[in-house]
């Protein structure tokens, strides 16, 4: 976490739908697959109907899905469009002098729980608030934004896993390349999945099969983002302290650690800094569609 | 092997096949691009060479008996080139013995992909070529035009399977001939398979194989939106409507000023640049695709 940051555990406590019952209509006609949930998604924001999509996330993760990156998705969504309500001077503040507890309340009563990505996620999920630098001049050369609500449950650390704090849940696309041992280098596609201080969580395409889970640790690699929003792209590199495949669909995919180098410290900041002002992947329609047309 | 195909020159099949190879040779993959346009060999020069030390026409005039020797390095890691003879007007046209002689060479060729960039048009060289690859590929741009070159490519190439079969049945044949003439409701390629093997019972089975086995893929190129890149699915729609065979959209690769300097310029280098994005990525999607094992069925 940068400093700063306000990190709030979430109380249990019951959200306008109806999780259980949806959970077991669902469970009734057998649990969705993800694909299925994916694209459901996308034809709901496609309609503009955000309150649908969070409706089919919620009952999706109640079933047992991963969705995290599609929850972080909309609720960034939500925010950059305003129908989360603008940012608030003093929110970071207020909340902190509250407490957790008293906190929480405050953010279910504020204007942001009207809005259809609902504020109430389970119990063990946290929510992140960051401080940022405002970038119209805002009074104080300080704007205070509500980074969203960070879905992804406090980290479950993998075995070789050395973060120890909490991370940014991501959807950013990236450009992977690893640095072989005869001077070669390998480019994949990736996703930032999430972000913390020292490092980055990576989900690396490896439809081309050239990635050997068992020898990437240790390797160095740098990876590049682009910024969403037609800025200069972010450059960072590190070395590969873990890596384990994993099937997403069908497509190949391997999941990879990064321990971000020194030097790449203040860009791995600058990273966290793009996530906190919410600028995620502007292109997640087309991967979808992308993932509609490869899945079947 | 792959050959990449498609009804009419200005698509971007030469700009596509060499995108395509770059990433599977990126990959770590061992990759043979071979100029397939034997009238108008051209995708040296979009590698960046100039004049080819050896090509295609050394090895069918004997003047290199191993394929191999005949390959060229490339800019593109792992990507070797096969170079087409230029301005060899017998090239154009080999006989049945020289296609033969290429296509078992280039199966013997080292290499994980052969990617095979045929010519423009709808030649009987063009589509045996297209028909010889196991994986076949049409790349269209999203125009009206393209789009109706692609079905027709497609058609053509179909047609010509069927011809092959029946060819020494002339009144089987004749139903093909029958097909493309004037007048009548137009038949449907599945429609024209039943009246054929109703003349020849004895190519009935072989017939009746030939929509079930035949696939292609396609690929749409310089597509500025989503709306463009879902034009392949139009080609597939009508394809099934009336050839009864399958088509898939293998992806999209939209507009980039950077290809467009590569193909202004013919120097690779334009495509060598960091990251995945634009056409990279388009590009990178497909060959992923190429490169990825067939599902099981379920």
């Amino acid at each position: 976490m940068l400093d700063g940051d306000l990190v709030l555990p979430m109380p249990a406590q019951p959200g306008p739908l109806d999780d259980a019952a949806l959970a077991g209509a669902f469970k009734a006609g057998g649990p969705p697959a993800l694909g299925d949930v994916e694209r459901l998604f996308n034809a709901y924001l496609s309609e503009r109907e955000p309150a649908r999509a969070a409706a089919l996330l919620r009952i999706a993760a109640a079933a047992g899905l991963d969705v995290a990156w599609l929850r972080a998705l909309l609720a960034r969504m939500l925010l950059a469009s305003g129908a989360c309500g603008a940012p608030r001077g003093g929110l970071v503040a207020s909340l902190r002098a509250r407490g957790t507890d008293g906190a929480w309340s405050a953010l279910a009563r504020a204007e942001l729980a009207l809005a259809p990505f609902p504020l109430a996620p389970a119990e063990g999920q946290w929510l992140v608030c960051r401080q940022v630098a405002a970038s119209d001049g805002a009074e104080g050369g300080l704007a205070l934004v509500l980074n969203g609500i960070a879905p992804s449950r406090r980290p479950v650390l993998e075995p070789d896993e050395r973060r120890q704090d909490a991370r940014l849940p991501q959807h950013l696309a990236a450009a992977c390349t690893f640095a072989a041992d005869d001077d070669s280098s390998l480019t994949v596609r990736g996703e930032v999945v999430d972000v913390s201080d020292t490092g980055l969580r990576v989900r690396i395409d490896n439809r081309f099969g050239s990635l050997e889970p068992d020898r990437q640790p240790g390797q160095r690699m740098q990876i590049e983002i682009p910024d969403p929003q037609g800025g200069a792209q972010l450059t960072l590199a590190g070395e590969v302290r873990w890596c384990r495949p994993e099937r997403a669909g069908r497509k190949r995919v391997v999941m990879v650690g990064v321990q971000c180098e020194d030097a790449h410290q203040p860009g791995l900041a600058a990273l966290a800094g793009l996530v906190a002002q919410g600028k995620g992947d502007q292109r997640f329609l087309w991967n979808l569609w992308e993932a509609f047309v490869t899945s079947r | 092997m792959w050959s990449v195909g498609g009804g009419k020159g200005g698509v971007g099949k030469s700009i596509v096949a060499a995108s395509l190879a770059y990433w599977l040779g990126q990959a770590k993959h061992r990759v043979v691009l071979v100029d397939g346009d034997l009238g108008g060999a051209n995708l040296h020069t979009l590698l960046g060479i100039r004049v080819p030390r050896l090509t295609l026409e050394d090895y069918l005039l004997h003047r290199v008996e191993d394929l191999e020797d005949a390959l060229l390095e490339t800019p593109f890691e792992g990507v070797r080139l096969l170079a087409g003879g230029y301005d060899v007007a017998s090239l154009a046209n080999p006989n049945y013995g020289q296609k033969a002689r290429v296509l078992r060479a280039l199966n013997r060729l080292r290499a994980d992909h052969i990617l095979v960039d045929l010519g423009a048009g709808t030649s009987l060289n063009v589509l045996d070529f297209f028909l010889a690859s196991p994986h076949r590929l049409v790349v269209m741009a999203p125009q009206p035009t393209s789009i109706q070159n692609a079905y027709g490519f497609i058609k053509a190439a179909l047609y010509r399977q069927l011809a092959r079969i029946v060819a020494k049945v002339p009144e089987a044949a004749a139903v093909l001939g029958g097909a493309r003439g004037e007048g009548g409701p137009t038949r449907t390629a599945p429609e024209l398979i039943a009246e054929m093997a109703r003349r020849a019972p004895d190519l009935g089975d072989r017939l009746a194989a030939v929509l079930p086995g035949f696939r292609v893929r396609l690929v749409v190129n310089m597509t500025h939106n989503l709306h463009d890149a879902q034009t392949a699915e139009v080609v597939g729609g009508v394809c099934q409507r009336y050839l009864g065979i399958a088509v898939d959209a293998l992806g999209a690769i939209p507009v980039d000023a950077a290809v467009e300097r590569w193909a202004a310029t013919m120097d690779p280098a334009c495509f060598l640049r960091p990251g995945v994005d634009g056409a990279r990525r388009g590009a990178y999607d497909i060959a992923a695709r190429m490169a990825a094992p067939p599902a099981k069925a379920a």
